[in-house]
């Protein structure tokens, strides 16, 4: 069953370029892209995950609904990948629409906006399965 | 070997800057940096333990810089380098240093110097800000050969996912090195035997081994296992070389405000030694900032020499038991500072710090089987 994320969560959504051709994901699999489990997209291509700063209150919302986890445990969870040199974080922004124009910009990027944020052209939303 | 440590840094560092060009520029060219340190105060109330003295030790103070870039797409190159106010090396050491290629999310190839994949802790070994504690459990990441500080050849890693079930896995082959400390009235037939302690690096040859972490449905719940095997060489003269065989079983459970986490290993050298060690630690945030922590650390070595010729006091050179309790402030996830309690049953890693007080326990039989400790510091990450 598909649930958009933005009508699940009220609060965030998700947001690709529009030139990519996913229209729908699952949760884990937007969780494994931002925590860079997993690295690409079905198409082969490196995805460019783009998170939010963490005095936003959508980095809490999006932590909350969409990793499942608390954002000091997404913290830890880099220190531990930085420092055993297996990864390190996506790039922070400080707003929605820094957000949407780096989405906008890179055709392999994905990243989350407030609920209530109007998306510009070259961005599209993305459902999310539960 | 700290010179060319440090110079092999050095030029990773400047292989990094220099492939973190435009003219590389695939994917990512920038060239991170992070670090991460800390300082602490060690006091107890007679004989030393890890970094506390009588007196109390003041020098305790740590300082690593990562640097890490991805100059192509599938490549990355990763370097860490820390410096140790008590370090045997004399300062300075080369952490690790390798390259990565990456065929997908479950191949990846490592080849360099690269941060030993044991148990929980192995990789962020010095990382305060990702424990409860200020040091790690002595039974399994102290000084005594379960735990090696990286290996040096190559290794693959990956990650699978399918639903909720999570599983990263590590193999590697080459060289694993490490420190052993012991205290010195366990060599009181050889020449050493007035040193307060012994300590040592290690190497272990033709090393062979892996790591398994499988994420379960259950949110926070993560259980795994680690080993290796290989041929173990110190530079001690009556050391004789031996083959290690060492596995270890972990669980780790993290859910809101608590922290679970429990190890169990056992290291078997030849027929010279073997050790079984295992832990139990548990933490819980309060209103966010504040934690508390408790552990229960256990080590038991058992040794194969003729009984006749030792010293009265030798079985409790082989034990340690460790009961410790900790508050933390957390000012951010990267800041924190804490206070912990130790109380420490068996003399596998306390021991007099000066030579008299060895030969006066060697001679009378007679050693403190306990030592309480108090640690106080500060650590952070970036």
């Amino acid at each position: 069953m598909l649930v958009p994320v933005v009508g699940r969560a009220e609060a965030v959504k998700v947001v690709v370029n529009a030139a990519n051709p996913s229209d729908s994901m699952t949760r884990e699999k937007v969780a494994d892209l931002f925590l860079k489990k997993a690295t690409r997209w079905e198409s082969g291509r490196v995805a460019t995950p783009v998170d939010q700063s963490d005095k936003r209150s959508v980095r809490g919302e999006f932590s909350q609904k969409l990793l499942v986890k608390e954002v000091a445990w997404v913290k830890s969870y880099w220190q531990k990948m930085i420092f055993s040199g297996r990864a390190t974080p996506p790039a922070e922004l400080s707003s929605d629409g820094e957000v949407l124009e780096f989405v906008r910009a890179n055709p392999d990027a994905i990243g989350y906006v407030s609920e209530g944020t109007p998306l510009t052209a070259g961005i599209k939303p993305v459902a999310v399965k539960d | 070997m700290q010179m060319n440590r440090n110079t092999l840094f050095l030029v990773v560092l400047a292989l990094v800057a220099l492939m973190a060009t435009p003219s590389f520029a695939q994917s990512s060219s920038v060239v991170e940096f992070h670090g991460f340190g800390g300082w602490a105060l060690g006091k107890t109330d007679g004989l030393k333990y890890s970094f506390g003295t009588q007196e109390g030790q003041y020098d305790n103070a740590e300082m690593a810089i990562n640097a890490s870039a991805r100059p192509m797409e599938q490549l990355s190159i990763v370097s860490q380098i820390r410096f140790d106010s008590n370090s045997q090396r004399g300062g300075a050491d080369l952490d690790y240093a390798f390259a990565e290629w990456a065929f997908s999310d479950a191949a990846k190839i490592r080849m360099g110097r690269v941060k030993h994949p044991f148990g929980i802790y192995g990789e962020v070994f010095d990382v305060g800000t990702l424990r409860p504690f200020y040091s790690l459990p002595a039974s399994l990441y102290g000084a005594n050969g379960f735990t090696a500080r990286a290996y040096n050849g190559a290794g693959l890693t990956g990650n699978l996912s399918r639903g909720r079930w999570g599983l990263q896995y590590d193999l590697y082959a080459g060289q694993i090195e490490g420190d052993f400390e012991a205290p010195g009235l366990l060599t009181a037939t050889s020449a050493n035997f007035a040193e307060p302690n012994i300590r040592f690096s290690y190497r272990v040859e033709d090393t062979v081994g892996g790591r398994l972490n499988i994420s379960t449905p259950i949110d926070g719940l993560t259980v795994g296992g680690s080993g290796y095997s290989g041929e173990a060489f110190t530079d001690l003269d009556n050391v004789s070389t031996a083959r290690r065989d060492v596995y270890a079983a972990h669980v780790e459970f993290i859910r809101s405000s608590l922290t679970i986490r429990s190890e169990y290993g056992h290291l078997k050298n030849g027929t010279d030694f073997s050790a079984d060690a295992s832990y139990v630690e548990l933490s819980y945030r309060l209103r966010e900032k504040w934690q508390l922590s408790a552990r229960l650390d256990s080590q038991d070595v058992s040794v194969n020499v003729n009984p006749a010729n030792l010293p009265k006091i030798f079985p409790q050179l082989l034990e340690n038991k460790e009961k410790a309790l900790g508050l933390s402030y957390w000012f951010t996830p990267g800041l924190v500072v804490r206070a912990s309690w130790h109380h420490i049953d068996g003399n596998r890693f306390a021991f007099p710090e000066r030579s008299e007080d060895v030969l006066r326990a060697l001679q009378t039989g007679e050693l403190d089987r306990t030592t309480d400790m108090l640690v106080v510091g500060a650590q952070f990450s970036f």
